[in-house]
């Protein structure tokens, strides 16, 4: 946990880094006349202290010292920090990997086509369903949403492929 | 118009057919996503924004609304049959509501959360009618430096008052105000942070960014462990509560709904911390505060009601101000711009029918509620029972077409993807997302405030301190930042200095 959260901050003290340079390169101003550059600027100076804090955090509870916990807030009091029993990577990035396939062939397959696809691929892959109700519930829903959101509620979702028949 | 005239009025919008249909609609959705673990309001607002488009403004207000309050009823539903809870709102209620359940009694728990809802609710709306048109007119009074200190005062109440590590919902509220500068900066029309990308030339798109750290990082945390559907199986019976029922729940439900309002008014708490706050309360007033945790129904009326109050005072920030309390808010703060109206002191005068026909519509939402939902509770059971293997397929599909359909931009759906991933990491370490979409909400306007008030003042930040309404607020902020970091150090001290 503790690496976790060293991590986090490190991860936000890069962000600082990055943020407050862009921001420099903005046209920062005077508190008077604020460019705008400048709001950025400090929130990120904020921010910056804040990871710092974080870190500094992180590293004390690493030494053992219990009020340094107690300042950054108990590591069990958060949802992700208790202890999770068995964590299913393999499903997660499975998951996070077909929406993001989903999401590049969303436009250039077309709604219904890619909709199949990802429906059938967690139901069939990821969920104990057969392959072919899988497929059959991907159909299904994939031809059912269109017709709710393209056809009657006018959102225009993307034909793709189908269209240029 | 007199308040009484005014509500009736507003009372015959809200009961025109389509505006009776919305509500209808609305809090059926509501309670429908509350009983679902793992799609909340947020999400499912965002999903159906972009449906309201074909709507009236009131229609989809009332809609929106709906959804938000619905889901309170729903959310107790799944935590007194399953021990999940169906929304944060609804954590506590596990405690006491599950236990209830376990020893017969789940329908006095259920009966006890609707009808403590609806009493809450309908108090809580019965708040907004009185307090919002006094509010509105004294709003009026406001320039940009008072929305500014405003703004500061939720800022500091954020951070302090949310639950877990102050520094870590620092960081988020400071990251959210950052997200909310990218973009065509409004003021000098500058691009910032967009490093060259003209879909960021807009900023970073609300909808999606919503979607994806609460409803995809949601998904993701779900798949990930193995998620234990224990569901309540005996039938139930007796949703009416008994006189004893009663009377151990009418000053929890009083307490809950006072106490709810009056919290969910102020910007950043949410409807969260008033449930937590209401059982905290009902456990120390308890003369057998050891019963609190073994099937207390004070422990379920308490927060039940505290949850539905803090929705009906979240709406006085939005509806007299402009200045969004809580993310839904801040969804449906989105959707009254979408149609053209600004929420704010002028709304009241300007668009009375939207104003009042909003308010009275929550009457009737809360009546809808409560008839609907007793006899209902037996299909939301079946409904728990739908497997989470075919339900995440559909809530992530869901995700990407509402955010599709707001604007048809695929960059939007990136948006989606990265903040569910960010989402999930944020939940792995204890970072909370909520904090970091209000601020990028409010960031954008306290910065346009502050800018705006930097120009009126022509460049002097005296203008803060020199109007007294500002400089009260701006007091009001100093003080909830300072004080509960003082107060218990002189607390300790002075004990110490006792002791010794």
């Amino acid at each position: 946990m503790v690496r976790r959260e060293a991590w986090s901050a490190g991860a936000l003290a890069v962000l600082v880094v990055v943020a407050s340079i862009h921001s420099i390169r903005l046209d920062v101003g005077s508190v008077a006349r604020p460019g705008p550059g400048f709001f950025p600027l400090v929130l990120t100076v904020a921010l910056g202290v804040v990871a710092v804090a974080l870190l500094l955090a992180t590293t004390r509870r690493r030494h053992g010292d219990q009020r340094a916990g107690e300042e950054a807030g108990p590591a069990s009091e958060g949802p992700g920090a208790e202890p999770i029993p068995r964590i299913r990577l393999g499903k997660l990035v499975a998951t996070a990997g077909a929406l993001a396939i989903y999401i590049a062939l969303f436009e250039r397959l077309g709604f219904i086509l890619a909709t199949i696809g990802f429906l059938a691929f967690l139901l069939g892959a990821l969920a104990p369903y057969r392959w072919p109700i899988a497929i059959a519930a991907g159909v299904l829903v994939a031809l059912a949403t269109y017709l709710v959101f393209d056809t009657w509620l006018q959102v225009r979702l993307p034909a793709g492929v189908l269209g240029r028949w | 118009m007199d308040v009484l005239g005014s509500l009736a009025y507003g009372l015959a919008v809200s009961l025109a057919p389509a505006n009776l249909l919305a509500c209808l609609l609305g809090v059926l959705v509501g309670t429908l996503i509350g009983v679902l673990p793992g799609i909340g309001p947020v999400a499912t607002m965002s999903i159906l924004l972009p449906v309201t488009y074909a709507m009236s403004p009131t229609a989809s207000i009332i809609m929106l609304a709906g959804i938000y309050y619905g889901a309170m009823y729903g959310g107790s539903t799944t935590s007194i049959l399953a021990n999940i809870p169906g929304e944060t709102t609804s954590v506590v209620t596990c405690l006491d509501g599950y236990q209830m359940a376990r020893q017969g009694r789940a329908g006095a728990a259920l009966g006890i959360a609707a009808f403590g809802s609806f009493i809450a609710g309908t108090l809580s709306v019965l708040g907004i009618t009185l307090l919002a048109p006094p509010l509105s007119a004294a709003a009026l009074r406001f320039g940009p430096p008072e929305i500014f200190a405003v703004l500061l005062l939720g800022f500091t109440l954020l951070t302090h008052l949310s639950g877990g590590s102050k520094l870590k919902t620092a960081a988020m509220a400071l990251l959210g105000m950052l997200l909310g500068t990218v973009g065509i900066d409004p003021i000098s029309g500058v691009a910032r942070f967009t490093f060259g990308t003209i879909a960021l030339n807009d900023g970073v798109g609300l909808v999606p960014m919503i979607m994806g750290l609460f409803g995809v990082s949601e998904v993701l945390l779900n798949v990930e462990r193995e998620v234990q559907q224990a569901v309540y199986r005996a039938p139930i019976a007796g949703l009416l509560p008994t006189r004893a029922d009663w009377k151990a729940s009418v000053g929890p439900i009083g307490r809950g709904s006072v106490l709810g309002f009056f919290l969910g008014i102020l910007p950043g708490i949410g409807a969260i911390i008033p449930t937590f706050v209401a059982y905290g309360l009902e456990r120390r007033l308890s003369r057998h505060p050891e019963r609190f945790g073994h099937g207390a129904i004070e422990g379920v009326a308490g927060p039940e009601a505290a949850n539905n109050a803090a929705t009906g005072g979240a709406m006085i920030p939005l509806l007299t101000l402009g200045v969004a309390p809580n993310v839904p808010m801040a969804i449906l703060l989105g959707a009254f711009l979408i149609h053209g109206v600004q929420p704010g002191p002028l709304m009241i005068t300007e668009r009375p029918e939207l104003f009042w026909g909003v308010i009275a519509s929550m009457y009737v939402g809360n009546v809808i509620l409560l008839v609907l939902n007793l006899p209902l509770i037996g299909l939301w059971v079946q409904l728990l029972r739908v497997p989470y293997g075919l339900l995440f397929p559909l809530i992530l599909l869901f995700c990407a077409i509402g955010v599709w359909s707001e604007a048809g931009n695929p960059a939007d759906l990136v948006v989606l993807l990265v903040f569910g991933v960010v989402g999930y990491l944020m939940k792995k370490v204890a970072y909370e997302p909520a904090p970091l979409v209000l601020a990028f909400v409010l960031g954008r306007m306290a910065e346009e405030s502050l800018r705006q008030s930097l120009l009126l003042s022509r460049g002097s930040a005296a203008i803060l301190v020199t109007r007294p309404l500002a400089s009260t607020l701006l007091t009001l902020a100093v003080a909830a930042a300072v004080l509960p970091i003082v107060v218990p150090r002189v607390r300790a001290r002075v004990a110490a200095r006792r002791g010794a």
